[in-house]
């Protein structure tokens, strides 16, 4: 089933009650696909979560619609709209066993109880909670809580399945772990999805596409590669992942790099112009030495051993001191605080925004 | 777990609601409401069951709460006797259209003053108002027993009297209105506010001061005296006083309510409370109620009647008054 | 514009789901038949004449007659300083019991809460058995003659004895609530023991304090069964002497107007405590009662607060040990020969009060504990117009005194369109909206606790709104309910101020009974009832402890472990 969303609008409050009107969602336009996953990435406060739940039933928009297929579901109420959620904080009923859990919503509708049986065993199996159907949830794992969710929620074959970060509550190595997870089984399952995280990694690594948002607004959809080589603005570039903008000019000479010529190997299609140029740690190339004019130079001022990669803080004359991120396997020397460094960067991680007069 | 025991619930409350409901009257049903106190009124009640076959169904209310009860009820009355309480409450629920007329052929053996000329309230028994003194208590204390209304004055009784309370209980209403006979409205006022500080309490009931002094809690009550008979006949160190200025005494009467639903069975009841059977129960039931009947003497442990100072007071004006008399008490000596 | 905005958009939400307007529809009529109604019955009979015409002069009768000033001042009187009293002595218990680690905590808390199981009047009875002219310690012990313990002292006492444990759960709540962190971060930067109880622990348990101040002080103005044995010929108050105006004189205007006039303290009280402290309760934000550190309290302050304790302790069941020794002796202060002619004497007068006041607490506590949770979830999940209002009345009976509910009764239910007077609805109808303020008081502290997520994903898995409550709520607040059941169902037994009015020659209460037999002075018969009333009471409370599994003392707290 696909979802498209139309100029979706979220006000809370009005202007005459105390504390005005907040849009929390500003016309928002989305369209999923069917079998997709896609990811509504941003800081807290964007209007992620509100555009979920509003797709879930729990909020009412206050204007714009929001479409399962061909039929417009505003007016559906949240029981009745087949679109299974995953919680952030599982939700999961203090008072019933993980097999219970799991049948909750199966047994509101005319199953029988072998069909119940039936469905809630192969999801067991398929979340990995074997030999736990008959525990209660205060003597789950964090982890395991979180499968009991989602399988709860995988068991009633929906049409949508959402997702309120829901690794949000556990510890790095089985947040890993887990996103692995609920991405292999939707694939498996081929179920639309839509998934709602404030970390950047999650999203890229999970999704089919990316839907970044801020303020209520959409900033950027796409692809993660897309996201991440071709930004449309500073805010989408500095969410995912770290960058640096250095201002950079075209004219018909020839590019200059913080007032110095400079030839970055990309960009020839721009037009003349002032332009930021987006530079990420790891597309920045140093080299001991050269004081020599026509390289870009500067001092490094500290260097951090992160395991996987060396981070450097290179101060640059003009603009902020840079991050840099070196391979720890490069081969290369560690360069020690105070030394001049030669400044290059790897064409195809050069990306050009235009800079607004 | 749940659905098991809303279950049981739902049973157990179906099974107490049918139990009530069985208990509904198979015989000829009364329903009394008694001035009279519970022990007493039950054995002569009892006595007209046996007499009678008819079942009563009885609830104790002071005369004031009786009364306040009648009147709430009156366009749906749920009794249909008001049983006991002197006589100018029933004059007074009369002038309120509370009760209904019936003039029974037993009651014309009776005196005047014990009926009410047009049947609406018959009296079955008089007592007179006295003083229940422990008078070994009171010796030991070193104070003398009272022997007059006056006496009851003396500051060495400081908190150690009890009365019945004039806001509820139709005995006290009964000494007021004997002092007012006495010594006149405004000295009565005046005797009853000096008296005051020597009350330890206004009992709710008519018959509480009698009890407490069987426990030692006061040493002189204030009250009808067959409890203080009562007391003096099983051996109980206690002494009976009549005032020598002048002892009130009480006919307490019955009326029928007027709409009752027992119509029948609540004439039957006057028959037979005036009859020379009941009132013979009297004596042999120890209630040491002075009997209305002349041809019925007066039980064992009774004084004769010639020997007490006996002080009559207008019932009918006692009827009207009341509410201004008892307002008068309360602010004036409640107040103080 | 914005009312009625919000208004219009509510009442959109509520027409998808028809079952929940007419539930809420429903509600809003019960609770106007039979709160507001009464309520304004003897507001209005309070300005008649007692011919029936409009007139202030109830009012008036004030200015001009002193006894009622008397009255409302002992009655304030009265209050101020039983409430103080049960507030230090309450506080002293709930510290002993969350701050120390004494021996027999679990007896002594069943102690500490055994008055709140008996009829409010109980100690009234035993006070005038140890106390009284012929009190076993007044002139058995001590050899005082003629003591004179009606009055001010009297009163006093038997309403702290009755009132204390009120605060003691109260407050005992507010410190199991506080952080004992808090302390251990205070004597960390080297506060002393006293420094951090006056610091630290006093100034947090203001609120809570204050809170259990009024509690009791609307207790103590509501209370009708100590004064009426114990207040005496020269201590009128105003709970009784409402009473007497009504049933003694058959005044009922006036009788409405003193019970106006004793509402207003009440309700002012609860207005204070409601809409100003609850809003500053410093109580963190987990539920759980944590662990006390007995670093706070020097051995020495551990002992004396040991001692504090036992004697509280000591003196329930001295109150107690006397009520159960009347009624087994013959005629308490002269004749201690065992007997059991006054249970002879109860069953035989009052086997039938006994049923009749079964059946009352039985159709009224369930009735009461589920209408209160569904206000409570209403309240909590939901929004309406007039939400507010419905809360507001719903809880309204808290603040009012008995006496003034039943007074409102009789004058609202004893003519057309309903007349319902002598009836076991009236009765039911009356516990039922009276205690509905307890069940739906706990109702909202336990949803409050659970992740409101929890229903959502109900919703989202196809259950409709009365679905989740029936199948998600209610089992999770379970424990609480039947807590609140438990309370309803002691208070229903134990109630006096309202009843006292609504009985009938059809129903009658035990609490009704033993106060008749104390007016007429059978102490032992008096005695008798209330101990089979307290058997019943406690059988009732175990039947119940067995049949929940899990806590019934407190609020179970719902909290998914997280990693």
């Amino acid at each position: 089933m696909n979802v498209r969303i139309d100029s979706l609008i979220k006000d809370f409050g009005s202007f005459d009650e105390p504390g005005g009107l907040f849009r929390a969602v500003d016309a928002v336009s989305l369209e999923v696909n069917d079998g997709e996953l896609v990811t509504l990435l941003g800081p807290s406060g964007c209007g992620k979560t509100t555009l979920l739940r509003m797709i879930a039933g729990f909020e009412d928009p206050t204007s714009g619609g929001i479409f399962f297929g061909e039929h417009r579901i505003n007016d559906v109420p949240p029981n009745k709209r087949n679109a299974a959620m995953v919680f952030q904080s599982y939700a999961i009923f203090p008072h019933l066993n993980v097999r219970e859990n799991i049948a909750f919503g199966l047994r509101l509708r005319d199953l029988t109880e072998g069909e119940i049986c039936e469905r809630t065993e192969k999801v067991v199996d398929l979340v990995g909670l074997g030999g736990l159907e008959g525990r209660q949830p205060s003597q789950l794992s964090g982890g395991q809580q979180q499968r009991v969710a989602l399988a709860r929620a995988v068991v009633m074959e929906p049409s949508l399945l959402l997702f309120d970060e829901p690794l949000s509550n556990l510890d790095a190595k089985l947040r890993e772990q887990m996103r692995i997870d609920i991405r292999k089984l939707q694939q498996r399952l081929g179920i639309t999805s839509i998934y709602v995280t404030h970390d950047q990694i999650e999203a890229m690594s999970i999704s089919d596409r990316v839907v970044v948002m801020n303020r209520g607004k959409i900033e950027q959809t796409g692809v993660p590669r897309e996201l991440y080589s071709r930004p449309v603005n500073r805010f989408v570039a500095s969410f995912i992942g770290k960058a640096a903008f250095l201002p950079c000019e075209k004219s018909a000479e020839g590019w200059t790099l913080l007032g110095r010529p400079w030839d970055p190997e990309a960009g020839g299609s721009l037009p003349p112009g002032k332009y930021s140029v987006m530079v990420r740690p790891e597309g920045v190339r140093l080299a001991p030495g050269g004081k020599e004019q026509r390289h870009l130079s500067g001092t490094v001022l500290r260097s951090t051993y992160l395991g996987s990669v060396l981070e450097y803080e290179v101060e640059l004359p003009g603009t902020d001191p840079l991050t840099v991120h070196t391979p720890g396997l490069s081969g290369q020397e560690t360069l020690s605080p105070g030394t001049e460094a030669e400044i290059t960067f790897i064409p195809e991680g050069l990306h050009f925004l235009p800079e607004k007069e | 777990m749940l659905k098991k025991r809303k279950v049981f619930i739902a049973l157990s409350l179906a099974l107490l609601f049918a139990l009530s409901g069985t208990m509904s009257a198979l015989a000829d049903e009364l329903v009394v409401y008694s001035s009279v106190d519970e022990e007493n009124a039950r054995n002569i009640l009892d006595e007209f069951s046996k007499a009678t076959g008819i079942q009563v169904n009885m609830v104790f209310l002071s005369s004031g709460p009786a009364m306040s009860r009648i009147e709430a009820e009156k366009a749906n009355p749920l009794a249909d006797v008001w049983f006991g309480a002197p006589s100018e409450n029933h004059i007074i629920a009369k002038d309120r259209g509370l009760t209904q007329p019936y003039i029974s052929k037993t009651a014309e053996d009776l005196a005047g003053g014990f009926k009410d000329p047009e049947g609406y309230w018959t009296a079955f028994y008089m007592n007179p108002l006295g003083f229940g003194v422990l008078a070994d208590e009171l010796k030991k204390d070193g104070k003398p027993v009272p022997a007059s209304w006056k006496d009851l004055l003396d500051p060495a009784y400081r908190g150690m009297i009890q009365m019945p309370s004039p806001q509820s209980s139709g005995t006290a209403y009964a000494m007021i209105m004997t002092l007012i006979e006495t010594f006149g409205e405004d000295d009565a006022f005046t005797y009853m506010k000096a008296l005051n500080p020597n009350i330890q309490t206004y009992t709710q009931s008519g018959t509480g001061p009698s009890k407490n002094l069987a426990i030692g809690e006061t040493q002189i009550a204030i009250q009808f005296t067959p409890a203080f008979l009562k007391l003096v006949d099983e051996g109980f160190p206690a002494s009976v006083v009549f005032p020598a200025e002048g002892v009130g005494y009480e006919a307490a009467a019955m009326s029928i309510l007027k709409g009752a639903k027992n119509l029948e069975p609540a004439k039957a009841l006057v028959d037979w409370i005036v009859s020379k059977d009941a009132q013979q129960v009297l004596n042999e039931k120890k209630t040491y109620f002075f009997p209305v009947r002349t041809d019925v003497s007066a039980g064992k442990g009774l004084p004769p009647l010639s020997e007490i100072k006996l002080v009559d007071y207008d019932r009918i004006r006692a009827a009207q008054e009341k509410k201004r008399i008892i307002d008068r008490w309360v602010t004036e000596v409640l107040g103080q | 514009m914005g009312a009625f905005s919000k208004g219009r958009r509510e009442i959109r939400l509520l027409a998808r789901d028809p079952l929940l307007a007419l539930l809420i529809a429903l509600l809003f009529l019960s609770l106007a038949l039979f709160v507001g109604y009464p309520l304004i019955s003897v507001l209005v009979k309070s300005l008649q004449s007692e011919e029936g015409g409009f007139s202030l002069a109830n009012y008036g009768r004030f200015f001009t007659f002193r006894y009622l000033r008397s009255s409302l001042w002992n009655s304030l009187t009265a209050g101020f300083f039983t409430a103080a009293c049960s507030v230090v002595i309450g506080y002293t218990a709930a510290f002993t019991m969350t701050r120390t680690s004494i021996p027999c905590k679990k007896a002594l808390h069943l102690l500490f809460i055994l008055p709140i199981i008996s009829p409010p009047f109980t100690s009234a009875l035993s006070i005038l058995m140890l106390f009284g002219a012929n009190g076993l310690i007044t002139r058995g012990l001590l050899g005082i003659r003629n003591y004179n313990i009606y009055g001010f002292r009297g009163v006093l006492l038997s309403q702290v004895f009755t009132f204390a444990p009120v605060a003691y759960l109260t407050l005992r709540g507010v410190l199991e609530s506080l952080n004992p962190t808090l302390e251990d971060a205070a004597m960390n930067v080297g506060a002393g023991r006293m420094q951090t109880f006056t610091k630290v622990t006093l100034p947090l348990s203001l609120p809570g304090l204050a809170s259990a101040f009024l509690v009791v002080l609307i207790e103590s103005l509501a209370d009708f069964g100590n004064p009426l044995v114990l207040a005496g010929s020269r201590f009128p108050m105003l709970s009784t002497q409402a009473y007497l105006e009504i049933t003694g004189s058959f005044n009922l205007p006036l009788g409405a107007a003193l019970a106006v006039v004793l509402l207003i303290p009440s309700i002012t009280s609860f207005a204070i405590q409601r809409y100003y402290l609850q809003k500053r309760q410093y109580t963190t934000v987990t539920g759980k009662p944590t662990a006390s550190s007995s670093k706070l309290v020097s051995r020495g302050a551990r002992r004396c607060l040991f001692t504090f304790a036992a004697g509280f302790s000591g003196f329930v069941l001295l109150f107690y040990g006397t009520i159960f020794t009347g009624a087994f002796t013959k005629v308490w202060g002269y004749d201690f020969s065992p007997t059991i002619a006054h249970f002879t004497y109860a069953f035989s007068v009052g086997a039938g009060t006994i049923r009749d006041t079964l059946i009352v607490a039985l159709c009224a506590t369930p009735v009461s504990g589920l209408l209160g949770m569904l206000i409570a979830f209403l309240v909590v999940r939901t929004s309406f117009p007039g939400k507010g209002i419905m809360e507001f009345t719903s809880i309204l009976n808290f603040a009012v005194p008995g006496t003034v509910i039943g007074i409102g009764y009789i004058l609202a239910f004893n003519r057309p369109p309903l007349m319902l007077m002598g009836t076991l609805a009236v009765l039911v109808l009356n516990f039922v909206f009276r205690y509905i303020p307890v069940g739906i008081q706990s109702g909202i502290a336990v949803l409050r606790q659970i992740d409101p997520s929890i229903e959502e994903a109900a919703q989202n898995l196809g259950a409709d709104r009365i679905t989740t409550f029936r199948k998600v709520t209610l089992p999770i607040i379970a424990p609480a309910f039947f807590s609140g059941l438990v309370f309803a169902f002691v208070r229903a037994m134990t109630a006096i101020s309202a009843a006292i009015f609504l009985v009938s020659a059809n129903w009658n209460l035990l609490t009704v009974q033993i106060l008749n037999q104390v007016g007429s002075g059978r102490l032992g018969v008096a005695a008798a009832f209330s101990v089979i009333l307290v058997v019943i009471v406690a059988a009732a409370m175990a039947v119940i402890a067995r049949l929940v599994p899990g806590r019934t003392g407190g609020m179970a707290a719902i909290r998914i472990q997280e990693d």
